[in-house]
């Protein structure tokens, strides 16, 4: 029989074989999902509830974020390149799809997870363009009047109800699937557990975001 | 009082490369049927509603009692064996159509064997012995036995491939059955000397990385195999063989 290194060494050095790239690829689809996205939405839902306790307080605690030492470079590492990758990869996984009727649960929120990611892809798409990308072109930042000024419009109001919330069901479904992919919920038992408490993260991430958008329609 | 009858609409493909189309039979009720019957009875007088006289429906069927898995077929738009389907439990008209996942050969008889290649690229088998007698295997504790069992009854019938929307002719995905297997491989003492091998499959475009977590596999399956556990299972196998080798070669 061949010594198991005499086999393994060649493999080893031909470098990455299309299925190793193909892995590699789907589980960075799923970790870019948790990290650093979730974790930032967590963190962009925290931040913006000061707005809960008036425009002032809202502008004043998230000054940090505003001047971050190498500004374009962090947004970039853990924003910009990890959600298109997570956008365009879950879009190519998402062509690979055929959703049927059968009537369970499971298969109705695996539908869901791929009409809300290509829902929030558009929405970050639009939200990062009149924010983030709007204040690097023209230097306008968007304080409390701008945001305002969006919320009071019906149209920017449905957008961001509907995208938010869009973006809030992706992750928390998507922690759910994470959990299996990973093999971390591995029995029925445990999965129900895990849906069941990323149903309630839902609910209450859900709830906070339609009260941070609510509250930036109170006048200045 | 009109004879009770039982109205079948038969989904027809005369070979591999024709267009489908329906036909429809009305055939007298009789308490006890089930599909498999049913279409015998047609191919008893294969005459259509409209009086027309046709090929009889060629489908697959052998054990007839649920463990072979060669009539799977999708009854009323669910998948599932024309066996154990009484005709008792369905309306009084029943559609009928060959798997969608799988090559038609002809009518309700359908081609499997890519599930049989992904068993064999999966090496979902257990070697035994070589040129010479390897002696008895190690000894399996009664809990593992038992949770093998479970996974021992799939009959490769592709009631999960069907309902799974992941996969089609657009993805390369093998399903949920060659997990299971591989997962229930994994679990036998003589198994696991191969479950590296196993993995590697498993890690490859096709196998588990393409499955979307839609969960309508454990839910159709007619043996209740555990998949989505299976699934749970050789994620984390693979979870950890990726690390090992990352860190260790
Ligand atoms: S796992 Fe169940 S549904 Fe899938 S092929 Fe085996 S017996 Fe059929
Ligand atoms: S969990 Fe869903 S996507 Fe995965 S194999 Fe089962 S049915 Fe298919
Ligand atoms: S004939 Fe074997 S499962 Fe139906």
């Amino acid at each position: 029989m061949a010594e198991p290194g005499a086999i393994a060494a060649p493999i080893a050095a031909a470098g990455m074989t299309a299925d190793e790239r193909h892995w590699l690829l789907r589980r960075l689809h799923s970790l870019s999902g948790i990290i650093p996205i979730g974790g930032f939405l967590f963190f962009h839902i925290f931040e913006n509830a000061f707005v809960l306790r008036g425009g002032t307080v809202w502008w004043k605690e998230t000054e940090f974020t505003r001047t971050i030492p190498f500004q374009i470079a962090v947004e970039a590492a853990v924003l910009w390149i990890p959600i298109l990758y997570h956008a365009i990869y879950g879009l190519i996984i998402t062509a690979t799809a055929q959703p049927n009727n059968y009537p369970y649960a499971r298969n109705f929120q695996y539908t869901m997870q791929r009409i809300t990611g290509v829902i929030a892809f558009l929405f970050i798409g639009f939200h990062v363009l009149s924010t983030r990308a709007f204040f690097y072109a023209t230097g306008t930042e968007t304080n409390y009047l701008r945001m305002h000024s969006f919320m009071i419009d019906p149209v920017y109001l449905t957008i961001y109800l509907i995208g938010t919330l869009a973006c809030v069901y992706h992750l928390t479904n998507g922690i759910f699937t994470f959990s299996i992919t990973w093999g971390i919920a591995v029995g029925p038992n445990a999965q129900r557990l895990v849906n069941r408490a990323c149903t309630a993260l839902f609910l209450i991430l859900a709830i906070a975001s339609v009260a941070i958008l609510v509250a930036f329609r109170a006048p200045a | 009082m009109a004879e009770r009858t039982q109205i079948l609409r038969i989904k027809r493909q005369q070979n591999p490369n024709s267009e489908p189309h329906w036909e429809e039979f009305e055939i007298p009720y009789l308490p006890h049927h089930n599909v498999i019957s049913m279409l015998m009875e047609i191919r008893r007088k294969p005459v259509t509603r409209q009086g027309k006289r046709v090929a009889p429906v060629v489908f697959d069927a052998n054990c007839l009692e649920e463990v072979c898995g060669s009539c799977t077929m999708v009854i009323d738009g669910r998948v599932r064996q024309g066996c154990s389907q009484l005709a008792d439990h369905l309306d009084p008209t029943v559609t009928i159509e060959p798997m969608s996942k799988f090559p038609v050969i002809r009518d309700l008889w359908v081609d499997r064997s890519k599930m049989f290649e992904a068993l064999k690229k999966a090496h979902a088998w257990i070697p035994i012995d070589g040129t010479y007698d390897l002696g008895p295997g190690p000894r399996i504790a009664p809990d593992v036995q038992q949770l093998a069992y479970l996974f021992s009854r799939c009959m490769t019938c592709g009631c999960c491939l069907e309902a799974c929307p992941q996969v089609n002719s657009h993805s390369k995905f093998m399903g949920a059955a060659v997990i299971g297997q591989v997962y229930l491989m994994s679990q036998h003492p003589t198994g696991k000397m191969n479950h590296d091998e196993r993995l590697q499959a498993m890690m490859a475009e096709g196998g588990i990385e393409d499955c979307g977590n839609a969960q309508n596999c454990v839910e159709v399956c007619p043996k209740g195999i555990p998949l989505t556990t299976a699934i749970g299972a050789v994620g984390r196998q693979t979870s950890i063989k990726w690390l090992r080798d990352l860190f260790m070669k």
